[in-house]
């Protein structure tokens, strides 16, 4: 294991620097140097950079002499190594084979696949520093001629110190600084690469939609709608490839949210066209909706499996195989769709709808904070009449009415946060997220539980389950019911929490705070 | 992360041989691998070229004044990282036992390491202490070389019966025999004699080989340097009969 400590770049005058390396190293270190090889990199992540993000760099490297591998390199320099077999990427993390690196990654990405960011070829050359008992000390990688989609980067050389040799990795790095033609660089060579292509870690995140109180109410609102508008652009191709589920998921929020918008601060924008958008966007959520469903089950299922009682997780094999099945119909419907003309006209009038409007009467311009502040007591007042009417009898439809209302608040919550106290808008998250919580799985359950007997029959009629499947399936629904009993018997302090004179203070201050 | 360590009452039976060439073959298979050389000797140090020198001794890392962790070297191998011997180990029996729970002390201080290392294996000193029993404490498996001698099969019973003692967790036992010349009739009879009474012993031996030798010259593991001979194809099996 080595620690990456120092990077240099042949300077463009002299590119024979790095031909003095081991002079400058002598005597008190020799060097060993291997023949120059031919290598492919291919850095990863996925598409919101959770490797970035965890601090771990991952690189596929190619060459002649070591084959094709996965290198796995974390912050502390600790590298991982694993054979690939050859692969198409994107890929998601089952694609790859059971290995250290694997292992290390699987937590860190979950169900996002893996995409290439960029890529770089280069002759390379290691050489092993050695102290004078002949053990090496610190390593170092030299990449001549890399080159970057066709652009060429200068000659880099990057040191890395053994295990417990940083005190010699030290000395190494001192006396490359004295060597004529090279110059220390502050990043990696994945960084340069990124550059390179002219591209940034994170790069692709959505930019923060920014927002004062003082802006005009229309303009808040179309900026708000052009952030969800470039959310539902960027993940397109995603869901199109199909790359991963989180891309659908992304691409859903973002027409819901919009939709959410238009219903709570629609009324500020011109009516025909946020009234063609509003129908735009609830056939969107129509034509999604069944795709997302089916993932949310199949990613859902192995946990299920693993709370079976009596039936075995394999039983259910079967129904999972309907499950991919049915997805695989409902995705090619929905590629369809997203393929059609309607699409392309829904985006228009999205666009049309996103271009900042002059205010026609300047006036009388309401502004940003009036009417987050506004909107903001109405929906929270809304969540608290309807949960402090619902009592231990109340039918289930109560409970999921108030669940809508509460997305609307959160979506506020959300839409208005530059608008907030950083502090007071977390705490109030807060409340309304533990309730949220209680309400998602109450309904949640209720539709699962409804869709597995829906299935289990469609199953039955097609002659597609066997009796061991329809039990297993079975004991599924019936522990999706005592999940929905659970959170019914949770609700009331849940609500009571949300309901308390500390987080009604907090709404409060949320509505009436919003700065200029 | 899997602890095993090479162990047994009598020196010069290749204990450190058998943990230098499964912690390097562990590591070619991709095992992030710790080797923890505990004997004074410091002849696996030695072999990876690594000063027998710990900061703080033995009397540091028991009193846990220093980590584990600061003390490891990284070897010339990829995912091989070597924990250095010191000569203070040979007092390593009296600093145990100065403590409240001696047999404990290796468990916990191998603990911190799990998440860094999926193979640990302990290099231990000769004889019965209070730090072979700390070892036994702290392994999952206790890997017995055995020179093909009668008074082998005492001693492993004795072992066994040592062992089956310990209460929290003891290790699982795996003996073979190590320093085996078959041309010698003593060897195989006492090969034979042994596998037949007990049942529990590897399939694996490992010859009596001048390239096992040739280890602390060439300052190298078996398969680095002459991966084609007998005794590297035995630890090679003997690992995978391990792995």
């Amino acid at each position: 294991m080595s620690d990456v400590t120092a990077y240099f770049a042949a300077d463009d005058s002299d590119p024979t620097g790095f031909w003095s390396v081991p002079d400058a190293l002598a005597p008190r270190f020799s060097v060993q140097q291997s023949l120059a090889r031919r290598v492919r990199r291919v850095w990863l992540d996925t598409d919101d950079w959770l490797l970035h993000k965890a601090g771990v760099v991952l690189e596929q490297n190619d060459s002649a002499d070591n084959g094709l591998r996965l290198v796995l390199q974390h912050a502390d320099g600790r590298e991982h190594m694993q054979p690939l077999n050859v692969i198409t990427w994107p890929a998601r993390i089952d694609a790859l084979a059971a290995g250290h690196v694997r292992s290390q990654i699987e937590n860190i990405v979950g169900i996002r696949a893996l995409l290439p960011v960029t890529a770089i070829e280069s002759q390379h050359r290691d050489l092993q520093v050695l102290n004078a008992d002949l053990k090496t000390v610190v390593r170092i990688a030299i990449e001549l001629a890399p080159g970057v989609q066709g652009r060429r980067l200068p000659d880099q050389l990057s040191v890395s110190a053994v295990r417990g040799y940083q005190d010699q990795a030290d000395r190494v790095i001192a006396r490359l600084g004295t060597v004529k033609g090279i110059s220390p660089v502050e990043v990696s060579l994945y960084e340069q690469a990124l550059s390179a292509a002219g591209r940034a870690f994170c790069d692709d995140d959505p930019e923060p939609v920014r927002l004062t109180g003082s802006m005009p109410a229309n303009n808040a609102v179309i900026a708000v709608l052009n952030g969800f508008l470039s959310t539902v652009q960027r993940t397109l191709e995603g869901v199109l490839g199909d790359i991963d589920p989180e891309f659908l998921h992304d691409f859903r929020v973002a027409v819901r949210r919009s939709r959410s918008t238009l219903k709570l601060a629609g009324d500020v924008l011109e009516s025909g066209p946020a009234e063609q958008l509003g129908r735009d966007l609830k056939w969107l959520g129509d034509l999604t909706s069944p795709t997302r469903d089916l993932d949310v089950y199949i990613l859902g299922l192995p946990d299920m499996a693993a709370g079976l009682q009596s039936a075995k997780p394999a039983d259910l094999d079967p129904f999972r195989r309907y499950l991919l099945a049915q997805r695989r119909t409902e995705f090619r419907r929905l590629v369809r769709a997203l393929r059609s003309a309607r699409f392309r006209h829904a985006l228009e009038h999205w666009r049309a709808l996103g271009v900042l409007a002059e205010p026609s009467d300047p006036g009388h311009v309401v502004g940003a904070g009036k009417l987050a502040a506004q909107r903001l007591t109405q929906a929270h007042r809304r969540v608290t009449r309807r949960g402090r009417s619902i009592g231990p009898d109340s039918a289930p439809e109560a409970l999921h009415d108030l669940r809508k209302r509460c997305k609307e608040l959160r979506y506020l919550l959300e839409i208005f946060r530059p608008l907030h106290d950083p502090a007071t808008h977390r705490a109030a998250l807060r409340d309304l997220k533990g309730l949220q919580e209680v309400l998602g799985e109450f309904q949640d359950a209720e539709v699962q539980s409804q869709a597995v007997r829906e299935f289990a029959a469609t199953m039955i009629s097609t002659r597609s389950a066997p009796a061991a499947t329809v039990l297993a399936m079975g004991e599924l629904a019936a522990q999706l019911s005592a999940h929905q009993r659970h959170a019914r018997t949770e609700f009331a302090a849940s609500f009571a929490a949300f309901d308390s004179a500390d987080s009604r203070t907090r709404f409060r201050e949320l509505a009436s705070g919003s700065p200029a | 992360m899997r602890v095993l360590a090479t162990y047994n009452i009598k020196g010069g039976v290749g204990k450190t041989s058998t943990a230098v060439n499964l912690a390097y073959l562990s590591s070619r298979d991709g095992a992030r691998t710790l080797l923890w050389d505990l004997d004074p000797q410091g002849a696996a140090s030695f072999i990876f070229r690594i000063k027998p020198r710990v900061k703080g001794g033995g009397k540091g890392l028991v009193r846990r004044k220093f980590s584990l962790g600061d003390a490891i070297k990284g070897t010339d191998f990829d995912d091989l990282d070597l924990l250095p011997a010191d000569f203070s180990y040979r007092n390593l029996d009296l600093l145990l036992d100065a403590r409240s729970k001696p047999v404990a002390v290796l468990r916990k201080l191998l603990r911190p390491l799990s998440e860094d290392y999926d193979t640990v294996i302990l290099d231990c000193p000769p004889g019965i202490s209070l730090v072979s029993e700390s070892v036994m404490y702290a392994t999952d498996t206790l890997l017995i070389p055995l020179i093909p001698a009668t008074l082998s099969l005492r001693t492993f019973d004795q072992l066994t019966d040592f062992v089956t003692r310990i209460e929290d967790r003891p290790p699982s036992l795996a003996a073979f025999f190590s320093m085996v010349d078959r041309r010698k009739k003593l060897h195989r009879d006492v090969v034979a004699a042994f596998t037949a009474r007990r049942g529990d012993v590897l399939q694996t031996t490992i010859p009596a080989a001048s390239v096992i030798e040739q280890m602390a010259e060439r300052r190298a593991p078996v398969p680095v340097f002459a991966p084609r001979s007998t005794a590297a194809a035995a630890y090679v099996s003997l690992w995978a009969e391990l792995r």
